[in-house]
């Protein structure tokens, strides 16, 4: 309800309600953070990732007995310096969380916008196809298919890109069923505008809310997703750093060497928080 | 309820038939599965050989008729390393999963549904708060990771707990925990949703009105019907906890299917991973019907869609 101003008041000034908007720049702050230490990951990380030096293997983190300042978070079973390898890791998390949901939501918006514009045999097609992935649970299915795919990024991102679009899927269809029967859509047909025309823009404008939010969400899930499959040594080469990679090393020692499984941990966590928090206040912002 | 039951059925039964379709060209995805399940040194003759003995030297279609036929008697296969029937080897888990998962889900639900009840009647109470916090959580710390964590703390630094294996009832709790830990978010804000939606109804207005306490009220009138979105709901989050299982079973070494798959996948045992894909995703929808009928027993307007 909008607030009525008396006559003789000046109008006043707007004041930002910061509390509601501290979620958002928290995640904003830590993912642009994340996104700087992986494009910036050759100058920042101390070490080559993947070098590994037996000699000092296993080191605690420095401010631990036994560590070195020479390797601040430490080093893992392999000699490799834990700070560059999660500095490193960075860029596959990133890469792959933006690449497989930049292609599942390009994937699902097309199909959702074409099936739920036209209806019809299309749509039984397309939709009974989604029920069908969405009914397998999701994380079998992933472990599968990576299996039978190999290791390579590229599979990762295509697996997740694939896999995840029936979640976009359904959420456009849906959309897209009622906003057909709006009447400025009737308008827009009524004077003559194309089916691509009113698709691109009169309907599309409309999703872009309800997509940017299930986007952001998405995105975190597939950075566990992928963990969890490097974890299982399923996701992108064992040489690669990856915080998955990291975890499934770090798990041979867990009891002895927390640190190597902990600290990939963490890492996972808190680009997850990130995400989390700006999808949060995305989904208050736009979706009122 | 009839016209619903068959129209559900007929559902489900195209979905275990494009079950059964989609898992058997996944497994063929990379075009030879042969490379896959053979050592790189394997000779050309070893690889024939190897291949005659599958069946795999057949048209694709004659093999596709193959494994239909045997997924309608209930023959899923044979695997590689054990030499034992697919399904035998399924069943010998089966019990250990779905007591993790059940338990899990158990776990999920007792902190879920009060605290949700709660945070929904009194938002800004300090457990309206906690609810927030809690399942904001459960979103930004993946299972493996809580996994680790909670063996790190209860097993090897206290040492209250075992940290793998299914021996005692207590080897139960901290695989449980972990995997139902990222449901549990969803639970709650369902609860907390419908509990708040249910504090303006009119039934909830009355019920005050005749004098009933605080408490009689939530217990005997908000909880009924927070149940019936729940319990769809914990349907799908149940098919959720089968998969999540692979990742909790091998960290806590549990003896059920998703540690089946995982030394199935490593072994390169791909007659096993083709049969415990199948088994596990016909059990989602065998599930997701059960949910869907009793949803549908009590909740008459879902029959009519």
């Amino acid at each position: 309800m909008a607030r009525r101003h008396t006559p003789s008041a000046k109008p006043r000034k707007r004041r930002v309600n910061w509390a509601r908007h501290a979620g958002g720049i928290v995640g904003a702050t830590l993912l642009a953070m994340f996104v700087l230490v992986g494009v910036l990951a050759p100058f920042i990380a101390p070490y080559d990732p993947t070098d590994g030096d037996l000699l000092n293997a296993k080191l605690p983190p420095a401010w631990f007995a036994g560590g070195s300042q020479a390797h601040l978070l430490g080093t893992d079973a392999l000699g490799q310096d834990i700070l560059s390898r999660l500095v490193y890791g960075t860029r596959v998390s990133l890469t792959v969380g933006l690449f497989g949901v930049l292609l599942a939501g390009g994937i699902g918006t097309l199909l959702g916008l074409l099936a739920g514009y036209y209806g019809g045999r299309l749509d039984a097609v397309l939709t009974g196809l989604s029920n069908l992935i969405l009914s397998i649970p999701y994380l079998i299915l992933v472990v599968v298919v990576a299996t039978v795919l190999g290791r390579s990024l590229l599979n990762v991102i295509l697996l997740f890109g694939v896999s995840g679009s029936p979640v976009f899927y359904r959420l456009v269809r849906g959309e897209v069923l009622r906003i057909k029967a709006m009447p400025y859509v009737e308008a827009a047909r009524g004077l003559g505008c194309s089916d691509a025309r009113i698709l691109w823009r009169h309907v599309l404008p409309n999703l872009a809310g309800p997509l940017l939010t299930l986007a952001t969400f998405e995105m975190s899930a597939m950075i566990f997703y992928e963990s969890g499959l490097g974890f299982l040594g399923l996701s992108v080469p064992p040489e690669v750093p990856s915080w998955g990679n990291m975890l499934a090393l770090g798990r041979q020692f867990l009891a002895v060497y927390p640190w190597m499984a902990v600290l990939p941990g963490m890492a996972i966590a808190l680009l997850a928080l990130a995400i989390n928090l700006l999808g949060e206040w995305l989904r208050v912002m736009l979706n009122p | 309820m009839f016209r619903y039951l068959v129209k559900r059925t007929a559902q489900s039964l195209f979905l275990l038939v494009g079950a059964s379709v989609l898992v058997f060209f996944l497994v063929r995805l990379s075009g030879d599965p042969v490379s896959l399940m053979l050592p790189k040194e394997a000779s050309a003759e070893q690889r024939a050989a190897f291949r005659a003995e599958m069946g795999l030297d057949r048209p694709l279609l004659v093999q596709f008729g193959d494994y239909l036929g045997g997924v309608v008697r209930g023959d899923l296969g044979k695997s590689l390393r054990n030499q034992r029937a697919n399904l035998e080897l399924i069943l010998e888990r089966l019990p250990a999963t779905l007591e993790l998962a059940l338990a899990a889900l158990f776990f999920a639900l007792l902190v879920a549904v009060p605290l949700g009840l709660v945070a929904g009647l009194y938002p800004s109470s300090p457990a309206g708060r906690l609810a927030d916090w809690v399942a904001f959580s459960g979103q930004t710390i993946p299972s493996f990771v809580l996994a680790m964590l909670l063996i790190l703390l209860f097993a090897v630094q206290l040492g209250w707990l075992p940290s793998f294996g299914r021996d005692t009832p207590a080897s139960l709790i901290l695989p449980a925990i972990a995997l139902g830990f990222g449901g549990m978010g969803q639970l709650l804000r369902l609860t907390r949703a419908a509990a708040h939606e249910a504090r303006r109804a009119d039934y909830i207005r009355t019920a005050r009105s005749k004098g009933l306490g605080e408490h009689r009220v939530a217990i005997k009138h908000v909880l009924p019907n927070v149940t019936i979105p729940l319990l769809s709901v914990a349907g799908v989050q149940f098919t959720y906890l089968l998969g999540g299982s692979v990742y909790i079973e091998t960290i806590f070494a549990w003896p059920g299917l998703g540690s089946l798959l995982n030394t199935a996948i490593q072994d390169a045992d791909f007659p096993l991973v083709q049969a415990i894909t199948l088994f596990i995703a016909f059990f989602a929808v065998a599930v997701q019907m059960l949910t869907d009928v009793l949803y549908g027993l009590v909740d008459p307007r879902v029959r009519l869609e």
